[in-house]
């Protein structure tokens, strides 16, 4: 029994479902480092999925799918930014509203686009395609590492990019500043709303390639609300890291492992909705830790 | 006092007319006329006995929900898990409807209500714990609990309480056994849906109106919300505040969903609070948490609500249309800066 | 003639406001030398910021020129100015507490290679200069970590690596202990040497003597003159600033309560120790006491565990390590604020804005506070709105608050007026013992004036209370006993009116001297 459960394909089952997550957390990351608690990550994530299964359908190639789903997402989070930032929304209020406007936008668009009510799948969409990584592909337990799709090798890159960005160079150290002393910035007589939007671009193309996996990443399909709280888990990888990157991505990693030997257990006659709970008890877990960080205030 | 109510109710009408505005965007391409939509939406929200009935009756959840979620944000937090404890409130209320025989009428539906506040105030024991005595963020906790909530009541609708004719039936639905004659709220105006919960909103308007402007308690709340860092200092239990707002948000939550079973459905229907959690949200929202602007708001909801299904019965125009317009209101109603890009604060400053 | 570098003339810049617009500079003029220290001296709220606002390029004026070495300039922002020489060292420094030092000063004008910044070439820039200035820093130090002298330091040298030939300062002893604020001005004299000109924003006169060439004298948003320092004198230029004759010799109070044998004690803290607040501050074995009819003086230098003490005393802080409270004799520090309020502790707090008040309610919500709890004002779990209302506008009337009407939202009112509101509610509160924390940061003189003498009253009604104030002359003029503050500790114990007692402070301040409470008198 426990050979299934902690078997290489709920290893590989796991780095797929932390995939998203990762995408999102990095881009919360960066949020909450430049001083915006993002709970839109959930929308921008729904947007990207669907309109990856339209760039995929229409231009029948899954990369059309996922450079749509980025700009959809970024689309979505330059309005978002332009309420926060200069119409100055409430920011839990503003992210409660767009995760509603994803729901109600893509749900409006399913019937017109697909024909369809709910929910969309045709098989004859092109997906992402797995890619095998050559010699490592060989090596038993690190074979897990090969056989995934272009978006979670660009995941695991992805974390080392944006770390180095916000450590290593002049615009991420300034936007880092942002969460820490605004006014460090616009005394030094730049704009720091520029770079509070450049924030809200990258949290945008992170979560449309979230969402670009989701929905094309194995099967291509689309279902109302399918991000299913996923943005919320991420939020709360990053509260649990301090947003600090490279931990925020180990995060999402164990948290995709630990939800995929939590899957393996529906096997075991567990009934679906409690399966279906999993995931969000294992968030809940990790907001915990904030109780001894609120220790100390 | 004055120039700010005609402030915030002029606020509230420029996000709602960008709502409007950007709504009828979604029906134009859906190849309608918005004017004919809202034209069908405000008929079938307000013409005629049964239209009107039908509206009052739906804005019974909008109230309850927006005083649950208001309870919760004049104290400085969000209950995003609304919805979770309007399932559970609704469950427990129908089982208890449905098991305990022999009741005279007003103690069984008064066991139905207690039995839901009791698994409301269980169910957000934890988050009110975990956020006020040790600073868990409760935005993220109560939004995961409200899906364990659903899935919860799903499972338990299904798997234990469903009697065995309901799942072979043709109905396909989770549901419960029917609730007995002396647990149902008896209608206002038979055979309209409207029922005696209406009037219980009400009653609880009129407390909330006492407790907001006349209690110690109300008043220290009030600048809980407002200034946390103040009321601390000016000896506000904070934690206790906190614990017990975000518990009673809970409470209220799940006398919503018992009130929806007791007076509508008399049986427990999985998915009957759909969206209302959130919606209940925009109504203490648009309200701005005040006991007249609470129950005026939820009356509004309720006309969307019951125009909303007019307007898609008659046109073209889907539900999810509303759904935009609702998440633009929201969207547009604490932008501050939106106001002063139309220029509304300087017109009102000239004005007086 | 000496050689004038910068003019501004004829400034006016008013800011809209709803019901009166503010007129913040009307028509100012001000002519700042070749390598002079020039002071620009003013009560608050006179237009003293504003005009350097305006230099810096953070506003625009609405009227008037500057013209910087003959040359006539606009600045459109910051970064224009700094462009043309001019840097400013901020009262709130613009710093990153997570960034290092030398970090901080290469920030937005960062060394690179390739892409990445070269944190070594920053680092060297920042120990050269270092150098250069004589200001020590120590380059790969946190700025969280750094004492606020230092973080002054980081701030002149970043402006000096941009480039700066005329540096501003912004109040910039408020920070400093008595010595600190002695090494800046021989940084100056050294800054001088180097070529630079100095604009030097302070409303404490006695430094303007020490520090400065020349002064340029503010008052309500205009110049009202222009004076050498070595021709004129402290009393002038006091008078110039307020409009009126004053003394500035300091007041002291009269102690009228019975002998001080018989005098029990309000509030006693015994070695406390506590855990370290967010900021990473702690208390270490601080004892004190509060009798009645004394004003205890806590001074020190702004960060140094002041607040823990007061916060510890009001019961927002409660997580000791050990010792106790005691407040007439019974042990209070496991007690919540409320309860705390609730047997009569008043608190003026310093974090106006913050704490004080709420910022987004009225006045008389603000004022309600404390007193909704009172029995009078309730009956049971209900409030006696009648009673209550009419209380409060006794209350606005009593202090002298300036307002049309008690709903009128508190952010209307000038900050003295804001600070009136709470010392109104406070003191008002009081039973015996009154913890006094920054009273009057920020408030012009007049209030300041009836600040103190209310103090002194209620002291001499036989109140006790606990004065903290970063103000040394504040501390000076109406305590009966002095505590200075040093990293957590209550490094010494001081009589106001012993001779040196300035410098005396000023050592303990810095840390110099060890904690010799037993033998002192």
């Amino acid at each position: 029994m426990l050979d299934i459960i902690f078997s290489e394909h709920t290893l590989i089952t796991g780095l797929g479902l932390a995939t998203p997550l990762l995408f999102c957390a990095l881009g919360g990351s960066i949020c909450s480092k430049a001083g915006n608690f993002n709970i839109a990550l959930e929308g921008f994530m729904l947007i990207g999925a669907f309109f990856g299964v339209v760039g995929s359908y229409f231009f029948k190639s899954p990369l059309a799918g996922v450079l749509l789903a980025v700009a959809a997402s970024l689309a979505a989070s330059m309005l978002y930014g332009l309420f926060l930032l200069q119409f100055k929304a409430h920011e839990v209020i503003l992210g409660f509203g767009f995760n509603m406007f994803a729901i109600a936008i893509t749900g409006w668009l399913l019937e017109p686009v697909f024909g369809g009510k709910g929910s969309f799948y045709d098989p004859s969409i092109p997906s992402l395609k797995a890619i095998d990584i050559p010699v490592v592909g060989q090596i038993p337990v690190l074979r897990c590492l090969s056989g995934h799709n272009i978006l979670v090798y660009l995941g695991w890159a992805s974390v080392i990019v944006l770390y180095l960005l916000l450590y290593k160079t002049a615009p991420g150290y300034k936007m880092r500043a942002l969460g820490e002393n605004k006014d460090a910035i616009s005394t030094n007589g730049l704009s720091a709303l520029k770079y509070a939007y450049l924030v809200e671009m990258l949290v945008g193309v992170c979560c449309g390639l979230a969402g670009a996996y989701l929905s094309i990443g194995g099967l291509t399909m689309f279902t109302e609300n399918m991000t299913a709280g996923r943005g919320f888990i991420a939020v709360a990888a990053v509260g649990f890291s301090g947003a600090y990157i490279p931990l925020a991505a180990l995060a999402s990693i164990v948290f995709g492992i630990a939800n995929a030997v939590a899957i393996q257990l529906q096997g075991l006659g567990m009934p679906t909705q409690f399966v279906d709970m999993i995931p969000y008890i294992l968030t809940i877990l990790m907001l915990l830790p904030e109780m001894y960080k609120h220790k100390k205030i | 006092m004055k120039k700010e109510m005609i402030q915030s109710i002029l606020r509230l009408v420029i996000a709602l007319a960008i709502g409007l505005i950007v709504s009828s965007i979604f029906i134009l391409c859906a190849g309608e006329n918005p004017m004919e939509a809202y034209a069908a939406m405000l008929q079938g929200a307000f013409v005629g006995k049964l239209n009107i009935l039908t509206t009052l009756r739906w804005s019974v959840p909008y109230i309850m929900a927006g005083l649950a979620s208001a309870v919760a944000i004049r104290a400085g937090m969000f209950n995003m898990g609304l919805e979770g404890c309007i399932y559970l409130g609704g469950l427990a209320a129908g089982i208890v409807g449905a098991y305990t025989k022999g009741l005279p009428s007003v103690l069984h539906i008064g066991l139905c209500l207690l039995a839901a506040m009791l698994v409301g105030a269980v169910w957000m024991y934890l988050p009110s714990r975990l956020k006020a005595y040790h600073g868990v963020n409760e935005v993220i906790m109560t939004w995961m609990m409200s899906y364990i909530a659903v899935l919860l009541c799903q499972f338990l609708a299904s798997e234990v309480f469903q009697k065995e004719e309901d799942i072979t039936s043709a109905v396909q639905q989770v549901r419960t056994p029917e609730i007995m004659e002396s647990a149902k709220l008896s209608q206002l105006v038979p055979p309209y849906q409207l029922n005696t919960s209406f009037l219980i909103a009400i009653g609880l308007c009129v407390l909330y109106y006492l407790f907001a402007n006349r209690t110690k308690m109300g008043y220290e709340q009030k600048m809980l919300g407002m200034a946390p860092k103040f009321a601390e200092y000016g000896g506000v239990n904070v934690k206790r505040m906190q614990y017990y707002s975000l518990l009673f948000s809970g409470i209220l939550g799940a006398l919503t969903g018992a009130m929806e079973i007791l007076g509508v459905h008399y049986r427990y229907v999985h998915g009957f609070g759909l969206d209302m959690g959130a919606n209940g949200i925009l109504v203490s929202l648009m309200g701005r948490l005040s006991p007249f602007g609470v129950p005026a708001a939820g009356v509004f909801m309720g006309a969307v609500q019951n125009g909303a299904r007019a307007m898609s019965r008659n046109t073209n125009v889907s539900l999810d249309t509303v759904r935009i317009l609702i998440s633009v209101v929201v969207i547009c109603i604490t932008a501050e800066g939106l106001y002063e890009v139309l220029k509304i604060k300087k017109k009102m400053r000239e004005g007086d | 003639m000496e050689n004038i570098v910068l003019q501004l003339n004829h400034i006016t810049k008013v800011f809209p406001h709803p019901e009166k617009p503010v007129v913040a500079n009307d028509d100012v003029s001000f002519e700042l030398r070749q390598g002079e220290v020039h002071a620009l001296v003013g009560e608050n709220g006179t237009g003293k910021s504003t005009l350097m606002n305006i230099l810096y390029g953070m506003l625009l004026p609405d009227e008037g020129t500057i013209t910087l070495e003959g040359e006539r300039v606009a600045f459109k922002n910051p970064r224009d100015a700094i462009a043309h020489g001019i840097g400013m060292v901020h009262q709130h420094f613009m710093l990153v507490p997570s960034f290092s030092v030398a970090e901080n000063l290469v920030f937005t004008y960062e060394p690179k290679k390739g892409i990445f910044v070269d944190l070594k070439e920053a680092e060297k820039i920042a120990s050269e200069l270092s150098e250069t200035y004589g200001l020590y820093v120590d380059p790969k130090k946190k700025i969280r970590e750094c004492t606020l002298s230092m973080q002054q330091r980081v701030e002149i040298l970043k402006i000096l690596f941009h480039g700066a030939k005329i540096l501003i300062f912004d109040e910039p002893t408020a920070v400093l202990t008595p010595q600190e604020s002695a090494e800046l001005f021989k940084a100056f004299d050294a800054l001088k040497k180097a070529g630079k000109s100095i604009i030097f924003i302070t409303h404490k006169l006695k430094e303007v003597m020490a520090a400065a060439d020349r002064a340029t004298i503010m008052r309500k948003g205009k110049v009202i003159d222009a004076v050498k320092i070595s021709g004129t004198s402290m009393e002038e230029l006091a008078g110039k600033m307020i409009g009126k004759k004053i003394d500035v010799t300091v007041r002291k109070m009269k102690n009228t309560g019975g002998p001080e044998k018989d005098r029990k004690s309000v509030l006693r803290m015994e070695h406390i120790s506590t855990e370290e607040n967010i900021s990473g501050m702690s208390l270490k074995d601080v004892t004190l006491d509060v009798k009645e009819g004394e004003i205890i003086g806590i001074a020190g230098i702004g960060g140094n565990g002041q607040e823990l003490i007061v916060e510890v005393a009001a019961g927002l802080f409660r997580r000791l390590k050990q010792g106790r409270v005691l407040y007439r004799g019974e042990e209070i520090h496991k007690l919540s604020p409320g309860t705390m309020r609730s047997i009569g502790i008043a608190h003026i707090t310093g974090e106006r804005y913050i704490r004080g008040v709420s910022s987004q309610s009225d006045i008389y919500d603000n004022m309600v506070m404390g007193f909704h709890r009172k029995e009078e004002y309730s009956s049971g779990m209900f409030l006696r709105l009648k009673k209550l209302r009419a209380w409060i506008r006794e209350l606005v009337q009593e202090f002298n608050i300036k307002t049309s009407s008690v709903t009128t939202p508190i952010m209307n009112l000038s900050g003295g007026n804001v600070q009136k509101c709470i010392l109104a509610r406070e003191l008002s509160l009081a039973e015996d013992l009154i913890i006094a924390e920054e009273p009057t940061r920020g408030v012009d003189i007049g209030s300041i004036e009836f600040i103190h003498n209310q103090l002194l009253q209620k002291a001499g009604r036989g109140y006790g209370v606990l004065l903290v104030s970063t103000d040394l002359d504040e501390v000076l003029s109406l305590s009966s006993r002095i505590l200075v503050m040093n990293a957590g500790r209550i490094i010494g114990e001081v009589d106001p009116e012993e001779p040196d007692v300035e410098k005396k402070i000023g050592l303990y301040m810095a840390g110099v001297g060890k904690a010799d409470r037993g033998d002192r008198e």
